[in-house]
């Protein structure tokens, strides 16, 4: 009796220990991708995290929604040595984590990643001093949006499809456009866009260097500020009552405004008092955002495999791409998945033909140090209290900016 | 065991028993202390002789950071708005919780209801009340300046004049003072009444017992909400983030130490010479607080205390 009790206790054993092994052997990576965003987004990005760990059952992504303080909170996660397999990360900021060695360059996985499939400015935001860093997730472009009952009352036409105003001639309606005491024919102007609309640019494309003291900055600076305070066309900061551009523009109280992203597109939706419509900023260009999915330093070998594998899916398939397209409210930076979001509503075709027109965010180690800078030129200058000279605003930033370039502070 | 050793009197043995109940009492506070505080503390002392990015191993670079400090200027500019922002907040926070307090400690109904309210803004997150308060302190539509108006006073851009920044934070501070308000309406409940009478009797009025009963006998209270206004004014941090960001508010008239700290940290990856000026403000709130308790002898009293 005894012995036959071992014999079934030891045959137990053995099928629970083989069970295991079997287990762990068949158990999936997992990669934790960590993210930032809305509600809408959170939705967007979980429907593409699903589909690929259907499709397959190697590899499981596990996602890590961080909805506010994302670049403090993946920081210190790092900082910690608890380093996320996936992070989405902003083009601006490749250069602050890869020169600081966070990054991984893709090198490595080259003959795998088919460049041509992304739109040409997406792949070349994710590239830092020639090293590819991330695969280009998602973007925005920038639009103009106006009240097109406004703009047919004063005998305005909108801007033909394709067809962009120049600065001059969106100086000239918004004039037009303004009643005083009862609305503005601008929103208010936010000069880091205009700089780019009129040409100029933060830093040169390698973000060596200050371009700042070119012409372009200085025109735009005083374009926008006589827009505001010589023509009268736009709200003062005091007169923006803390609300933003859109809210004024739903309440009629402006009649067009620039730099708006696809995410406004549930909120205009939603407008039924008058007719809107959208056309390409003044100037042709801006500012564009493009987002990145990208794989820190410190994942290693299997892992970094599989993350990898889960970036290449999630940014470069249709079956996730077309996902974000659906949104309506996120650009897919594939090509195939681009043009199934120019059909999802009117306007939305605009987007699409701004990628070619637009640039991305300039490029830097320390953007955060001199986005300070810009903020500074725009806050000192575009005030009713003891406003600073343009030419002396962008001076001060230009000498500040470089001094950080050269590496002191 | 020390506690175990034969020559150890019967007495001195209850004693260490008795302090080893005390400390395995405290345990888990002392253990969280020496863990989250002390350890950190002593780790950011360390960082602070490091140039540290987060995301790459600290290299030691001595007094660097410390030297850097005292040559940047936007420290100073941070230290000088803290320092303003506590000579306006903490009398006028004291002021306001002592006045509230006053007026509570009336026999009046509905006492508790009244307590209530005026304690319930210092629960609401430090996201909302921000957010409530830009609302408020709106130039245009904003109830303050709307009431002003009415005066015929015109209201200033308290968010975006650089001058009415500060004034405007304290402002929001003042709405927190539920906190200090209710120690010292337990303070003032704690003055024996007979003083009050005897003093009546001698002909006292309403302001002379005041001055010469209720301040000496609120005293220690009073000592006691006037140093955590202190220290909590010169850590000023979520009110002005939560309104300007990092940025620092128009023209860094918002930019207090701790936010030039946080913004050294994770902003432009600063993490070592953000570890110096926080121990540069810790050092700054220790002479201060050191200074306050050095004063106490001349104005805060305590029952049964024997003056030389």
């Amino acid at each position: 009796m005894k012995k036959s009790l071992v014999k079934i206790l030891g045959h137990l054993i053995l099928l629970i220990m083989l069970i295991s092994i079997v287990g762990v052997a068949q158990a999936k990576i997992e990669v934790r991708f960590t993210f930032w965003g809305g509600k809408e987004e959170k939705a967007a990005y979980e429907e593409m995290i699903n589909k690929f760990n259907t499709l397959q059952d190697k590899i499981e992504i596990v996602p890590v929604h961080i909805p506010d303080r994302y670049e403090e909170k993946v920081l210190t996660m790092i900082g910690a040595g608890d380093i996320p397999d996936i992070m989405a990360i902003g083009g601006a900021h490749i250069p602050a984590f890869a020169d600081r060695g966070a990054l991984q360059g893709l090198d490595l996985y080259a003959p795998r990643i088919n460049t041509e499939v992304y739109y040409s400015t997406a792949i070349d935001a994710m590239r830092w001093n020639r090293i590819l860093y991330a695969l280009p997730f998602r973007m925005n472009t920038k639009q103009m949006v106006y009240n097109l009952d406004m703009l047919t009352e004063a005998g305005i036409t909108p801007p033909a499809p394709g067809e962009a105003w120049t600065p001059e001639e969106y100086r000239i309606y918004a004039k037009t456009l303004t009643i005083p005491g009862k609305r503005w024919g601008s929103g208010f102007p936010w000069w880091d866009q205009w700089l780019i609309q009129f040409g100029g640019r933060v830093l040169n494309e390698a973000g060596t260097e200050c371009m700042l003291n070119r012409p372009e900055a200085l025109g735009s600076l005083k374009y926008v500020y006589d827009l505001i305070w010589v023509d009268g066309a736009a709200p003062k900061p005091e007169e923006m009552a803390g609300q933003g551009n859109s809210a004024l523009f739903m309440a009629e109280k402006i009649a067009m405004f620039t730099d708006i992203g696809p995410w406004y597109m549930p909120v205009l939706n939603g407008i039924t008092k008058f007719k809107w419509g959208l056309g390409l900023q003044p100037g042709g260009s801006g500012e564009m955002e493009v987002v990145g999915l990208t794989i820190p330093s410190g994942v290693k070998d299997k892992q970094r495999d599989a993350a990898f594998e889960a970036i290449a899916f999630l940014t470069g398939d249709p079956r996730s791409q077309d996902i974000l397209a659906l949104t309506k409210t996120q650009i897919p930076c594939l090509k195939s998945s681009g043009i199934l979001f120019a059909k999802q509503f009117p306007g939305a075709e605009l987007f699409i033909q701004a990628i070619d027109m637009q640039i991305p965010q300039y490029k830097s180690p320390d953007s955060r140090a001199i986005g300070s800078l810009i903020g500074e030129v725009r806050n000192t200058v575009l005030t009713s209290f003891d406003p600073v000279p343009p030419e002396e605003a962008l001076k001060k930033a230009y000498e500040g900016i470089n001094k950080i370039l050269e590496g002191t502070k | 065991m020390f506690i175990f050793k034969k020559n150890l009197s019967s007495k001195k043995r209850r004693l260490l028993l008795e302090n080893l109940e005390g400390y395995l009492f405290i345990s888990p506070w002392l253990f969280g202390f020496i863990v989250f505080s002390l350890w950190a503390m002593f780790a950011s002392l360390y960082y602070s002789f490091t140039k540290w990015n987060i995301l790459s191993s600290p290299q030691l670079i001595g007094l660097e950071n410390y030297k850097d400090m005292f040559k940047d200027p936007l420290f100073y500019k941070s230290l000088r708005n803290t320092f303003y922002f506590t000579l306006l907040a903490v009398p006028s926070q004291m002021v306001v919780a002592l006045g509230l307090a006053l007026l509570l400690n009336q026999k009046i109904r509905g006492q508790q209801i009244y307590r209530t309210v005026y304690y319930l803004p210092t629960v609401i997150s430090g996201a909302a009340v921000a957010l409530l308060w830009m609302i408020i302190l709106n130039p245009v539509s904003g109830v303050i300046n709307r009431m002003l108006g009415w005066f015929g006073i015109e209201g200033p851009a308290w968010m975006l004049d650089p001058k009415w920044v500060i004034p405007a934070l304290v402002l929001m501070t003042l709405w927190g003072v539920g906190g200090p308000m209710v120690i010292f309406l337990a303070a003032l409940q704690g003055v024996p009444r007979a003083l009050y009478e005897a003093a009546e009797i001698d002909g006292a009025g309403l302001f002379k017992r005041f001055i010469h009963i209720t301040l000496p006998m609120i005293s220690p209270v009073l000592f006691f909400n006037f140093l955590m206004a202190v220290i909590g004014s010169l850590k000023v941090f979520s009110s002005a983030f939560f309104m300007f960001g990092t940025e620092g508010g128009p023209r860094n008239s918002a930019l207090f130490s701790v936010l030039y700290l946080f913004a050294n940290a994770f902003h432009y990856f600063k993490m070592g010479y953000a570890s110096a000026l926080a121990w540069g403000l810790f050092i700054i709130i220790l002479a201060v607080t050191l200074l306050v308790f050095k004063s106490s002898p001349l104005w805060v009293y305590y029952e049964g205390e024997l003056k030389k």
